[in-house]
């Protein structure tokens, strides 16, 4: 990979160490043209070409940047294969149509990348291995599919034999034998040849021609349900990348609607105009397969999150992945659905909240089994499955709200072991009316073995507060106890 | 006056004195949890509030009667937060939306109230406001003015959450009605505890529903 940006005046190549030498991997335009070519030792291009510059080869920056332009790539097409060291797999299946068609497609890939300063080359066929041999050795830019490998066979027969992926052994014996074109083997008994040149290369030859299918793993999983829509002209406002979302939203609806599934987690693509992709993902709480509920919560995140969509030069592409998907369990509707409980709603509600808001912001009181009680809360964004029963004389034993950290406060207490008389609290004098405790709750010695033993006192004050307190420590210990507010009763 | 009460889309409630918050957040969580059987109830406030009442405590909450299942809690960043989570919620048929209006926020907008009344009577929900920040001007249908009130039990033992309400006032009738209540956990229900004023003693069987009081 050349970086344009950093491309000095003079003709320049990059080397890497192969075996006990060095040697060019690559060389720019000008270089070759001066005589250089990859694999050539670095001494003999030095000796022929004093003026090239030449760098060593960062294989890791290479392959990061060969990531970024696949996932600049993904405008094209969710399914992007990276093939190291400078390959790109696009399967474009259903995707050709928003570029004006194959040949559109190509042309514009290949015009955007020049235009950002790489030399790329592209080619569109029925198979990745014919693609890759027509993009390497100038082969037709579009193979139409036709449907029967012979129309593949014709295209491919003129192109070397290197261009079917093979092994250097192969390639050379291929060579050594005068089998210079794929034509030369196209009709070669198969198991003579698969036992001269190997099994790997009778594999490539039949991926090449669509006889075996071919696996490749995309860089990210390709989602089982997808909409993808090209703006005409780049979209810079809020809302009109919104009217794009919608109408990838009712594409994306009307396939979950085909499937019969609605998505659990969107993942949102925005593609800038500036080769960075926006992504965004969205969590539902139940399966959804309606626009609106997923538009509103759309909106509410990008609301939340303006800078998502803050592109200099607009929004050019939008895509929609269903990432996951649940059945739908088709229910009927309800006709008169004020009357009661509204599960679903409820639910749009809290997912709505919860995008706007953040997800640690809404959420159910939940009892967690813990011995502090400052530690028994939890906070779920799904109701708790059961509630316990209040208590049975209506006198409830724990406070409605907790301080995370208990506040300290001044107490006078007239036995040693008793409950306050009097406390200050937020500099007010309170005078304790009635109490009820203690309710020792000892330390989890296990985890906070320096923890002191806790005497909780529910007190009420003359105009009828509750406060629950606690006095920390026991009188014979060396320290003299002291004394807590942590919680407040309604 | 009954009438006007029960359907007043937007309540509003304050604590009679500073320290009386936490009674008058209980009141009107227990006249949420009284005002519908079933339902969603929605309680949105600023994360201000709970630095100066501290956080909802589950097992609490459990003992005052209320269903954790019912209630989702909101954390609003601001106030701001708050009131749109609160008007989203109105959207739900039959809702119940609690807004706390922290004692540090702004003065609540008469537009921000009135948009809670239309939303509220649109989908047959209820707006709640729990009023901390000591003004007074409003759009509400029905003012609370709540205090605590010392519980009744034996010796220097608690009782059950005794509190004392005012009714401030009442666009569809006479206001200035005072009533001592006690929370019933099991029942979800205030009661007017026996001997506690001439308004139960008046009514006969004591049981006090939050959308219907009794007039004076």
């Amino acid at each position: 990979m050349i970086r344009a940006g950093r491309a000095p005046r003079e003709p320049f190549a990059v080397y890497a160490k192969t075996g006990n030498a060095f040697s060019l991997t690559a060389v720019c335009a000008r270089a070759e043209a001066a005589g250089l070519h990859p694999g050539m030792a670095l001494a003999d291009a030095r000796a022929m070409r004093p003026d090239v510059a030449v760098f060593f080869a960062d294989e890791a920056a290479d392959a990061a940047l060969l990531d970024h332009i696949a996932a600049w790539c993904e405008r094209f097409t969710p399914v992007v294969v990276l093939d190291p060291p400078h390959g790109l797999f696009l399967d474009v299946t259903g995707c050709t149509h928003l570029w004006g068609g194959e040949d559109g497609l190509v042309r514009t890939l290949v015009q955007r990348l020049n235009a950002q300063g790489f030399t790329a080359h592209a080619a569109l066929a029925p198979t990745p291995g014919a693609a890759w041999a027509c993009a390497r050795f100038q082969g037709p830019a579009i193979l139409e599919d036709s449907g029967d490998a012979c129309a593949t066979a014709q295209a491919l027969a003129p192109l070397p034999v290197a261009a079917l992926r093979l092994s250097e052994d192969a390639d050379a014996f291929l060579k050594r034998l005068g089998l210079k074109t794929i034509g030369h083997i196209l009709n070669a008994p198969r198991a003579p040849f698969a036992a001269r040149a190997g099994q790997n290369a009778m594999l490539r030859l039949d991926q090449a021609l669509g006889r075996v299918r071919e696996a490749l793993t995309p860089r990210r999983p390709p989602p089982p349900v997808f909409a993808l829509k090209r703006l005409l002209e780049p979209l810079q406002s809020l809302d009109t990348v919104l009217i794009a979302l919608e109408a990838a939203c009712a594409e994306l609806v009307a396939a979950l609607d085909r499937r019969g599934m609605g998505a659990t987690v969107i993942a949102v693509s925005l593609f800038g105009v500036d080769a960075k992709t926006r992504q965004l993902r969205l969590g539902l709480s139940r399966p959804e397969r309606a626009v609106k509920p997923i538009l509103r919560i759309l909106r509410e995140r990008l609301n939340a999150a303006p800078e998502t969509i803050d592109a200099e030069f607009g929004i050019e592409a939008v895509r929609l992945d269903a990432v996951e998907l649940a059945a739908i369990a088709a229910r009927p509707t309800d006709l008169a659905p004020r009357s009661g409980a509204d599960g679903e709603a409820e639910a749009r509600l809290i997912d709505a909240l919860a995008a706007r808001l953040g997800r640690a912001q809404v959420g159910y009181a939940a009892i967690r089994d813990a011995h502090a009680p400052e530690r028994a809360n939890a906070w779920s964004l799904a109701p708790p499955d059961e509630t316990p029963p209040p208590a049975a004389d209506g006198v409830p034993r724990r406070p409605l709200r907790l301080f995370k950290r208990a506040q300290p406060i001044e107490a006078l207490a007239t036995v040693p072991d008793g409950p306050p008389l009097r406390f200050r609290w937020r500099r007010v004098l309170r005078t304790v009316a009635r109490a009820e405790g203690p309710e020792r709750i000892a330390p989890n010695w296990l985890k906070a073995p320096e923890a002191r033993t806790r005497d909780y006192y529910r007190v009420e004050d003359a105009q009828g507060r509750r406060y629950w307190v606690y006095r920390e420590g026991l009188f014979d210990e060396r320290e003299p106890p002291r004394w807590f507010l942590h919680g407040l009763f309604g | 006056m009954r009438a006007a009460a029960a359907t007043a889309p937007l309540t509003e409630a304050y604590p009679a004195q500073p320290g009386d918050a936490l009674a008058a957040s209980a009141f009107l969580l227990g006249w949420a949890l009284a005002a519908r059987p079933k339902g969603l109830i929605v309680w949105a406030a600023p994360e201000a509030e709970a630095g100066e009442n501290g956080a909802w405590c589950a097992q609490g909450l459990a003992q005052f009667g209320a269903d954790a299942r019912r209630i989702v809690f909101v954390r609003g960043r601001s106030q701001e937060d708050a009131l749109w989570a609160s008007e989203q919620a109105l959207e739900v048929p039959g809702a119940i939306s609690v807004c706390v209006i922290a004692s540090s926020s702004k003065p609540l907008s008469l537009s921000a109230a009135r948009r809670l009344i239309l939303r509220a009577q649109t989908h047959d929900a209820r707006a709640l406001l729990l009023r901390l920040d000591g003004n007074k001007t409003s759009a509400a249908w029905t003012r609370w003015r709540i205090g605590a009130e010392p519980s009744v039990a034996e010796g220097r033992l608690l009782g059950p959450p005794r509190f004392c309400a005012v009714l401030d006032r009442n666009r569809a009738g006479p206001a200035g009605a005072s009533w001592t209540v006690e929370w019933n956990a099991h029942e979800r229900s205030f009661a007017e505890p026996a001997l506690a004023g001439a308004v139960a003693a008046a009514a006969g069987d004591g049981a006090v529903d939050p959308r219907r009081p009794r007039a004076a």
